[in-house]
């Protein structure tokens, strides 16, 4: 699987944030976890809110950002997971929401398909691709760029989904 | 290679490394997976997130330790990778309710609560259907008439206890068969009480060679056991070391009830049991 390389500038996403073990409440890909929990906030939120927050951009893709380098992230698998959008401005952003920035650099971009989306792609890319590559890791993060090309886990085989993995 | 065999390299790395500094993502690297599909996938197939898995199996060793050596509190704590004994003695009360200086004082081995080393069977067992997902209810009072006895080693003292039975109500026909244990204080030593048995409504006619046990009205959590009976541990392992601890429960009685299905001679084989554990 190659990836294709882009520069992004910096990023800024509005959005909810979890800190922990994203699976302690139950694994798998159910929505039964803090994962599915922080899509169910951020979808009823845009739902209900969408108006209010129209000024920011109006951007139409999800991120799922997985951010590790914690102490706790080897240790005990904590992550902090963020899922939201990306907005063009942070004026009165409301209170519910969460700023973050990613920064300016280079990402590899691989287009996940089908069974490949929940299989261990982290895995390929990170053990696997990244050695070979001549690259290395640039940030304690990866992104899922959910557009509509993703038809939702219940049509996994029509779905595809890309990773935004930063690289220098 | 399976998911349950990758985890299982994962569960064997625990075991060999309980008193070693070891991280949630060395237990992924042992399975051969990333560190967040990894903890995705083990908390699915084990019911338990890596690390607390990983705690929970130092903490009982450690338990057994107290009890079992003259050792020190302070050196198991920190034999078990734990940072002081402080933060030893929040875990252990966490787990086991006492502090490990009571508990090296009057403890005693409870294995029902120690969580035991998983195994492949332990995971092939949680992971075959929804049994193990349990049905609240309240049941009402009823009697059981039949044989108990002390079993200090299960098996075949049980067996023979059906057997008995079977002689004794050779004229019953569709009576629910029940497997009842009590865990007297101290069982470790002394053994259980089980009663092997069928339920009646009166019990005037019962044989004096039975006898007859009221059980009053119970809230309970039902499992549904699938397998033969030589597996139910693998089903109370996870009643009493998985599914107690996530569901916040507390016991009512040290109790455990198994209704086998009407069949007494087809009980003991039956691959599908009821098991009642009483909660308060």
């Amino acid at each position: 699987m190659e990836p294709k390389i882009v520069e992004k500038g910096r990023i800024i996403l509005v959005g909810f944030s979890f800190y922990g073990d994203p699976f302690a409440e139950s694994g798998g890909w159910t929505e039964e976890n803090e994962v599915g929990r922080l899509w169910r906030r951020f979808m009823a939120y845009w739902a209900e809110n969408g108006d209010r927050v129209k000024h920011l951009g109006d951007g139409d893709l999800a991120y799922e950002v997985h951010i590790g380098g914690y102490e706790e992230t080897a240790s005990m698998g904590h992550y902090e997971v963020f899922v939201g959008r990306e907005v063009t401005e942070i004026e009165d952003v409301p209170v519910h929401l969460l700023v973050k920035a990613l920064p300016p650099t280079r990402y590899a971009v691989f287009t996940l398909q089908g069974e490949q989306i929940t299989s261990d792609w982290p895995r390929m890319i990170y053990d696997e691709w990244l050695p070979g590559s001549g690259n290395e890791s640039a940030h304690d993060y990866l992104i899922e760029l959910y557009d509509q090309r993703f038809k939702g886990l219940e049509n996994l085989a029509e779905s595809e989904l890309d990773i935004y993995v930063p690289i220098r | 290679m399976s998911q349950i065999a990758s985890i299982c390299r994962a569960l064997d790395f625990v075991e060999a490394n309980l008193r070693e500094e070891i991280a949630v993502a060395d237990m992924a690297d042992a399975a051969g997976y990333s560190l967040y599909h990894f903890c995705r996938m083990f908390n699915g197939l084990v019911h338990h997130t890596p690390y607390d898995y990983l705690m929970r199996r130092r903490l009982s060793e450690s338990a057994r330790e107290l009890v079992e050596t003259d050792k020190r509190v302070i050196d198991i704590a920190f034999d078990y990778r734990f940072n002081s004994p402080e933060t030893y003695s929040r875990a252990f009360k966490r787990m086991f309710g006492t502090q490990p200086s009571q508990w090296k004082e009057h403890g005693r081995l409870d294995r029902r609560f120690l969580m035991s080393q998983l195994t492949r069977e332990h995971l092939e067992h949680i992971n075959e259907g929804d049994g193990l997902w349990p049905v609240l209810e309240e049941r009402s009072a009823f009697r059981v008439v039949g044989v108990m006895t002390l079993v200090e080693n299960g098996g075949e003292v049980i067996a023979r206890l059906w057997d008995v039975l079977a002689q004794e109500l050779k004229d019953v026909e569709d009576a629910e068969c029940y497997g009842i244990t009590w865990y007297p204080t101290g069982w470790e030593e002394s053994g259980v009480f089980y009663m092997a048995g069928i339920e009646v409504e009166a019990t005037d006619s019962a044989s004096p060679a039975l006898v007859v046990k009221s059980i009053p009205p119970l809230k309970c959590a039902r499992f549904i056991h699938r397998g033969s009976r030589g597996d139910l541990q693998l089903t109370l392992d996870y009643v009493y070391q998985t599914w107690l601890p996530k569901s916040g429960e507390r016991l009512s009685y040290p109790l455990e009830i198994v209704s086998y299905g009407t069949d007494m001679s087809a009980a003991w084989r039956n691959a599908e049991l009821e098991v009642y554990i009483p909660i308060a």
